[in-house]
């Protein structure tokens, strides 16, 4: 179970996350114009500038056979709870559902939505370049934005402005720093938040008006900065990487354990890719800024691969984030059958075996085996400890 | 009635082999034995049960029809097999036997589940086969009812006084086992387990029919139709009312004796 009441703020951040679809409905209660998202390689700040709040579609961990009659088998299971959210009509109020030629899986999931959850004539597919890493991408990415801003002109009936692209710039931007700030208490031996508090923060962004959302995160930082920390000389602090969680039930798993144990960071699209970068404002051409930004954001492993050389980048970023946050060991963390992360896994071992941290890897699927998990990652906790029996 | 000929249907199963003797519209007796890696010996050892029973001599049979998975195999000079009759055609058969009215029938056997439409001369109009990640749901069954030290019909009672919903990964039979016996080393309430394990096959019987066209009445064949709280569940995610047949493990074993000369 999560743990609740050290922070109402944070309470309130949880009660989003395990509530989104309400929330979203709340908003739309209120005239709000939504749109519901599949993966993070959308524009959001496109859709911002056009009065669309963009509400990402989470899963529920709840098992169902019902998508496998309209997704493969061997999908992740993120993707088809994902796809069940439409079939159970559990967002039938959002005016769009839009998503990237990102991932395969995710787009099976919004295919699902367009074809079966009523979704045909308000849904938009936005191409992106499987290679990301060379001259055409950003030209490729622009242009592509491009297409997407006049679909939306037409969905709103009104031209979308420079001057009301920039607004949203800067107001992603801000979620953007105020995240990084969050996220840098956990640097700290004593932080006054922790790890799985910041993951759960992190994912509300992902579904929350972002003007709401600032001004809760500001207070919370505000709050957290006069707040003393407890100490955690003796505790080891694990790293995560891997691919979309909203299991927030797993972190707080490992923050849970036998052992003293503080959650420092987490690389994947639900916690740091989401939010890691920065568009760059007030540039002249305001697609090509987004663009910018998003293509300078750490990689996804399905994006991830240099021509040529078949280097990841994102690989440079978790050496960085080792250095900054310091872990004393990794998890993987990965959705069954998502191929771009387990292969990514295989090139990183090395990496860490190299800097001498130990890593524990776990597979994600609609539900978790807890007790299973916790075994396993008690036993990484034992061999950075060096526990002899 | 008394000169109707003796028919004797078996059902080669993955895991049992079922016999039934038939004589004109009545089903005289019926035995079942586990098919283990002797198929011949338990499709003898189980006709000659069922013989027993119903005390007739094999020389009275008019005919020994097989179906199953192992039809072939036992199809020996030992057994002196009359004819053979595929799974999907012995179902229908079957089925429409037990129950006049159905039109489809659903079979949750030990390692395949199916799902055959037919007539209402038991004519086969559309099949479907469970794919290879849902194979083994009564395997499963059995095999979480063995690691709780309990029976399968205790697994079906628990789980009907489930209070809270608990689930189980829906992939395939091995995950599920893991996680529920996950779920009970975490606490959860044994009727919670039992539930989630019986919506769990439930979930992917449901997913396999919702390719078909499901004509109404709908009846369900098997060894697991005898769970009521599969059957629960399962009448909930098709959003159709069934009906468990009568004798559900030897509807196929029935149909095959219907298929060849049997009386309607």
């Amino acid at each position: 179970m999560i743990k609740q009441g050290s922070d109402p703020i944070i309470d309130q951040f949880r009660s989003i996350t395990e509530k989104p679809a309400e929330y979203a409905k709340a908003l739309k209660e209120k005239g709000q114009l939504l749109a519901g998202y599949m993966c993070t390689h959308i524009p959001e700040e496109i859709l911002y500038a056009a009065g669309i709040v963009p509400v990402r579609i989470l899963s529920s961990h709840i098992s169902q056979s019902v998508t496998r009659s309209y997704i493969h088998e061997t999908y992740c299971s993120f993707s088809h709870d994902c796809a069940y959210q439409g079939l159970l009509q559990n967002y039938n109020f959002l005016d769009l559902i839009v998503t990237s030629s990102s991932c395969i899986h995710m787009g099976e999931a919004f295919n699902v939505w367009v074809r079966f959850a009523g979704f045909k004539q308000k849904s938009y597919l936005i191409s992106f370049p499987h290679i990301i890493h060379n001259k055409n991408a950003s030209l490729f990415i622009k242009e592509s934005y491009k297409e997407f801003k006049k679909f939306i002109e037409n969905f709103i009936e009104k031209a979308i402005t420079d001057e009301d692209i920039e607004k949203a710039i800067k107001t992603y931007n801000r979620t953007r720093t105020l995240l990084k700030e969050l996220w840098n208490f956990l640097k700290h031996k004593n932080s006054p938040v922790t790890g799985s508090e910041v993951a759960t923060v992190t994912l509300a962004s992902q579904i929350m008006d972002k003007q709401e959302y600032n001004r809760m995160l500001e207070q919370l930082i505000r709050e957290l900065k006069n707040k003393p920390g407890e100490s955690s000389s003796s505790s080891v602090r694990l790293m995560v990487t891997g691919g979309a969680c909203d299991d927030m039930t797993v972190f707080n798993l490992i923050e849970n354990l036998n052992y003293k144990v503080n959650l420092i960071f987490t690389d994947s699209c639900t916690a740091a890719r989401y939010f890691w970068f920065e568009v760059p404002e007030n540039r002249s051409d305001k697609l090509e800024a987004i663009a910018e930004g998003y293509i300078g954001r750490i990689p996804c492993p399905a994006k991830d691969t240099v021509p040529g050389t078949g280097e990841k980048k994102r690989f440079r970023f978790i050496q960085e984030f080792i250095q900054d946050f310091k872990p004393d060991g990794i998890v993987f963390l990965y959705q069954r059958f998502c191929s771009p992360q387990s292969m990514d896994i295989v090139a990183l071992k090395p990496v860490l075996n190299m800097l001498g941290i130990p890593w524990v890897e776990l597979e994600l699927d609609t539900t978790v085996p807890m007790t299973q998990f916790k075994s396993q990652l008690e036993a990484l906790v034992e061999v950075i400890k060096g526990v002899r029996p | 009635m008394n000169n109707k000929k003796y028919l004797a249907g078996i059902d080669a199963g993955h895991i049992n082999t079922k016999v039934v003797i038939i004589r004109g519209q009545e089903i005289l007796g019926h035995t079942s034995e586990l098919t283990g890696f002797h198929a011949i010996e338990a499709a003898e050892t189980s006709l000659k049960k069922a013989l027993s029973i119903t005390g007739i001599s094999k020389k009275d049979l008019s005919g020994i029809i097989t179906t199953g998975i192992f039809r072939n195999l036992i199809n020996t000079p030992s057994l002196n097999i009359t004819a053979s009759v595929p799974e999907y055609m012995a179902d229908a058969k079957g089925a429409l036997f037990l129950n006049k009215n159905s039109r489809t029938v659903i079979d949750i056997g030990g390692n395949i589940h199916k799902a055959i439409s037919y007539d209402s001369n038991g004519n086969i109009i559309d099949v479907i086969q469970n794919d290879k990640c849902a194979d083994g749901m009564g395997i499963f069954y059995t095999t979480m009812a063995k690691t709780f030290g309990i029976s399968e019909q205790e697994i079906s009672e628990l789980a009907l006084k489930s209070k809270v919903n608990v689930s189980v990964a829906i992939q395939c039979a091995i995950c599920a086992e893991s996680e529920a016996v996950d779920l009970v080393c975490q606490g959860v309430d044994a009727a919670d387990v039992a539930d989630a394990i019986s919506r769990f096959i439930a979930g992917r019987v449901a997913a396999m029919c919702s390719t078909i066209s499901m004509t109404p009445e709908i009846v369900v064949a098997g060894g697991l139709a005898k769970s009521q709280a599969l059957m629960k569940h399962l009448q909930i995610l098709l959003k159709e009312n069934i009906i468990v047949l009568n004798l559900p493990e030897y509807t196929g074993a029935i149909g095959a004796v219907i298929s060849y000369g049997g009386e309607k």
